[in-house]
């Protein structure tokens, strides 16, 4: 991979932020602080994978905050809440939005290091499935109207027959259709030309 | 020439040409020359004061000297023609050398001789013929000589004499005419008959002239009553006999039995009552007069005879006593003669002098009177007042001294003795000599008082004094120096308060009030257990990380020292970051008793604010703080004022629950008010309703779910308790500021 895994680490206490820079170095992470989230929030995001370290109570905008405006803006960086006075009812908000893990202060090392690793495993993950979505998409997109229709009827469970029925025509023609779809779509069985069309936003076809 | 030019020169003419005349020699000064003639002899009354007003006239007169030549022509005692050519002929001769300018007869003969030797006597020199009769000057009207003629009418006061004598006398029936039978008689007489002309067939007219004298004053002897003698001149007698006319008129006086009246000023002294007069020394100051306007170039002929108003009402005090008269017939401003001095009069100085004596006599004694009686009033009230403090004294419940300046006991009343547990006021006066060591307690809170001498007045000084048995009570005490005459300090007086029930129930209040703070304390700290959670738990994370970070740096080929001395110093700072709020907490939880120091409220704020950083309920609120660094320290407990101010931050905080977050604003200010520091929190919640403004301050009064409601009760106990306020108060806009105060230390007080 070209870019390495980045941990930002969101924390107002600079010597907590300090100590944990220095955690995450000595393991030989790289790491980005910021004292607020609105720092963060300016400094701009690319496609990279890394984490979020982030304190839940922070002037101005808090953690769980934060984690909505992520969330909101479409950025997917897993997120590791820290919190010095936690209760359940923050942790169960912060978990209900999408949060990786919830540790307590003071934290061992090893929960923060395997959430850490947990999430930019996640962040990886996330963005091989972005990139395989991403070329799905752009398959659909090379399909003819035609195509479209057979695609969509297709996936939904119908025969070819049935298919030819209910665009009036004939099943050869049906079947010329689907064999350029298979090849365009990329997809050896039908099986994975399913999976496919539940990842893209082709719908199954109505029935009538 | 202009016209101002002529007024100008005009004025200054005017104004040079008395300095020219007061220059000129006397040499240059005319000289007039005036003949004065006479009729009758020198020794002549009416001559005298005639001749006393033309000298007057005369001397006085400013424009030129007048030369006076006077001759007495007797011409009434030598009436023969060959008598009055030899008189005549003397005067030719006398005066042939001289330029006679005028000349001035008096009464008529003298003008006859004149006119009677007109061709070789003085032809042509101006005539001003004085007291003539008015048909006599009438006569001269007519005459080729009236061109250098001229002169005075008098005798027209007939009229004014006969109504004075009516208005004298209103009951008269009868004048009684007494006169002579010279010319000069006649002429007297005949001014008498036309005035009575008027009376006649109203009053009866007795003719008394040209009697012989000795009839004349029998007959005067014997008039009927209701009779007024006029007595008009008698100069010669019936029987041909020469009179003085005025030494007459004293004869007839006496001899009559009625009153007597003459028509001259001159016959006042002689037996005249008196009248509308003439004054024949007005009578030659108005021949003067005339003479002058004469001399000056007048022509007599253009002058008409006049001058007849020479008169004045003149009285002899003496007639009106013996003639009864009323004084209410006198006209107002009459002159009366010869009346004795009043008492008034005669002895004003003394009368004036002795009454001012007996006046400054009777005021003194109205004054020592009154001041008597105000004395007496005085020491009456005085007694009053004595037994009135003598009363409260004795029956005062404060103890009240006066001690001397070495600490004797001088005075004490009854509740002083009792308070200090002695018998009586005598056993206390004589036991106590040394207020130092056998009332005091404390050498200490005595050098304090003793101190505080220097001001006048001691108030509400606080101290324990040792009674006789040895017990200990805690009092009050007002005293102040009693000053001599020279203002130096005689003696301490003052009054002495047992307040040892009161420090009781002090001591237990604020015993109670130390438990409740310290109950409500720890209240308030269990809300904020997460927030000294999160302080707590901060340090040891960045410890903990700090630690385990270096553990590996150090498991490393090449550790960076440097990095993990870094460490160790983050971790030493972490620690002591940890034991502070571990200090602060349990510092707020420990149950003390209240210890008052000087404190910066600033600095408390600040601390607390700092520990509430984190705490839930203010993460998003906005705290501006406006604090006046210049404050100096206050009088306070610092926990209970943290406590205080603690609430108040909480109770904004809670109060703004509802508010959008981005508006919540909570302002914190300080500043001096008066001799204390004020400190006002002010939010933008929901305010305090109306109806629980007068009662937030309550004991278990409470808004707030789950609230104990002693918060706001108690942090006004513990402001009282510093001797400040606590006030509450919806904004004008929105939300509540409550504030309080607390004193400066004393020594920041005046």
């Amino acid at each position: 991979m070209a870019t390495e895994p980045v941990v930002f680490i969101i924390d107002d206490d600079p010597s907590v932020r300090r100590s944990l820079e220095r955690l995450l170095k000595s393991v030989g992470l790289v790491t980005e602080s910021f004292a607020t989230a609105r720092e963060f929030l300016q400094r701009g995001h690319c496609e990279e994978p890394g984490c979020v370290v982030l304190d839940v109570r922070m002037p101005e905008i808090s953690g769980l905050e934060l984690q909505e405006k992520l969330a909101k803006a479409g950025i997917c960086l897993p997120i590791i809440f820290i919190s010095g006075h936690g209760t359940v009812s923050m942790s169960v908000r912060a978990m209900k939005a999408g949060a990786l893990d919830f540790l307590m202060k003071p934290f061992d090392e090893q929960d923060l290091l395997d959430a850490i690793q947990r999430a930019l495993e996640r962040s990886r993950l996330e963005k091989t499935e972005r990139e395989e979505l991403h070329a799905i998409q752009e398959r659909a997109l090379s399909l003819s109207p035609r195509e479209r229709e057979v695609f969509s009827l297709v996936v939904s469970g119908l025969l070819n027959k049935q298919i030819a029925d209910r665009l009036n025509t004939t099943e050869k023609t049906i079947k010329v259709h689907r064999a350029a779809v298979m090849a365009k779509m990329n997809a050896p069985t039908l099986a994975d030309l399913v999976r496919m069309a539940a990842k893209t936003d082709v719908p199954p076809h109505p029935m009538k | 020439m202009s016209r101002p030019l002529i007024i100008t020169l005009s004025l200054l003419a005017l104004l040079t040409v008395p300095g020219l005349a007061a220059s000129t020699p006397a040499t240059t000064r005319q000289t007039k020359r005036v003949l004065v003639l006479y009729s009758l002899d020198k020794g002549h009354r009416g001559h005298i004061l005639t001749e006393q007003g033309i000298s007057k006239v005369f001397r006085t007169n400013k424009a030129f000297d007048v030369q006076l030549y006077t001759e007495y022509l007797d011409i009434n005692r030598f009436p023969d023609p060959a008598q009055i050519r030899s008189v005549a002929d003397f005067l030719r001769l006398k005066f042939a050398k001289l330029k006679i300018d005028a000349i001035i007869i008096l009464y008529p003969p003298a003008l006859d001789l004149l006119l009677s030797q007109r061709p070789i006597l003085f032809p042509d020199v101006p005539i001003i013929a004085g007291e003539v009769t008015r048909s006599y000057a009438g006569s001269l009207e007519h005459i080729p000589e009236r061109h250098r003629i001229t002169g005075t009418i008098m005798g027209d006061n007939a009229t004014g004499v006969l109504e004075a004598a009516l208005r004298a006398k209103p009951r008269t029936k009868r004048f009684a005419l007494v006169a002579g039978c010279s010319p000069l008689d006649a002429y007297a007489e005949q001014i008498f008959r036309d005035a009575l002309k008027k009376y006649t067939g109203r009053l009866e007219l007795i003719n008394l002239t040209k009697l012989p004298m000795k009839e004349t004053l029998e007959r005067v002897a014997v008039l009927p009553p209701d009779t007024i003698v006029l007595y008009s001149a008698i100069f010669r007698d019936g029987a041909g006999q020469l009179f003085a006319p005025l030494d007459v008129l004293t004869l007839v006086s006496q001899a009559s039995n009625a009153p007597v009246f003459y028509l001259y000023d001159t016959g006042i002294d002689h037996g005249s009552v008196g009248g509308r007069l003439i004054s024949m020394e007005r009578q030659g100051r108005a021949i003067a007069d005339l003479a002058l306007r004469v001399l000056e170039g007048e022509s007599p002929a253009a002058i008409p005879f006049g001058g007849d108003d020479a008169y004045i009402n003149l009285y002899d005090w003496r007639e009106i006593k013996r003639w009864q008269i009323p004084e209410s017939a006198i006209p107002a401003g009459s002159i009366i003669q010869n009346k004795p001095p009043t008492m008034w009069e005669q002895y004003k100085l003394i009368i004036q002098v002795t009454l001012l004596f007996i006046a400054v006599l009777a005021f003194l004694i109205v004054f020592l009177v009154i001041q008597l009686h105000r004395k007496k009033i005085a020491e009456h009230a005085l007694k009053k007042a004595e037994e009135k403090y003598r009363r409260i004294f004795e029956g005062a419940l404060e103890g009240i001294f006066e001690t001397s300046l070495q600490g004797q006991l001088l005075t004490a009343n009854p509740a002083l003795a009792r308070m200090l547990g002695y018998e009586s006021i005598n056993d206390i006066i004589s036991s106590v000599k040394d207020t130092a060591t056998q009332v005091w307690v404390n050498a200490d809170a005595r050098a304090d008082f003793v101190r505080q001498d220097e001001k006048q007045i001691i108030r509400d000084f606080e101290c324990q004094l040792q009674r006789k048995d040895g017990t200990i009570i805690w009092v009050s005490m007002n005293s102040q120096k009693v000053l001599g005459p020279d203002g130096q300090t005689l003696c301490y007086s003052g009054f002495i308060e047992d307040i040892s029930e009161r420090k009781r129930a002090e001591t237990e209040a604020r015993n109670l009030r130390d438990d409740l703070a310290h109950i409500t304390r720890v209240a308030v700290l269990g809300e904020l257990t997460s927030s000294l959670a999160h302080e707590v738990n901060q340090p040891l994370t960045a410890i903990l990380s700090n630690a385990q970070a270096a553990l590996r740096f150090l498991a490393q080929d090449n550790p960076d020292m440097n990095e993990i001395s870094e460490i160790l110093h983050d971790i030493i700072r972490d620690d002591n970051r940890a034991a502070e709020v571990i200090r602060k907490i349990r510092s707020m939880l420990k149950k003390e008793e209240s210890s008052f120091e000087p404190v910066s409220m600033n600095n408390i704020i600040e601390e607390t604010l700092n520990v509430l950083r984190n705490d839930i309920a203010l993460i998003s609120i906005t705290i501006e703080k406006y604090l006046d660094s210049s404050l100096p320290p206050v009088h306070a407990d610092r926990i209970h004022l943290q406590q205080v101010f603690l609430n108040l931050v909480l109770n904004a905080a809670d109060a703004m629950k509802e508010t959008a977050p981005d508006l919540r604003r909570l302002i914190v200010r300080t500043r001096q008010y008066g001799h204390s520091v004020q400190v006002s929190v002010r939010d933008v919640g929901s305010g305090i309703r109306e109806a629980q403004v007068g009662r937030i301050f309550d004991p278990f009064y409470t808004t707030k779910d789950g609230g104990l409601g002693m918060g706001l009760a108690i942090s006004r106990n513990i402001i009282m308790a510093h001797k400040g306020t606590m006030l509450a108060e919806n904004n004008p806009d929105r939300g509540a500021t409550i504030s309080f105060t607390v004193p400066f230390t004393d020594r920041e007080r005046p």
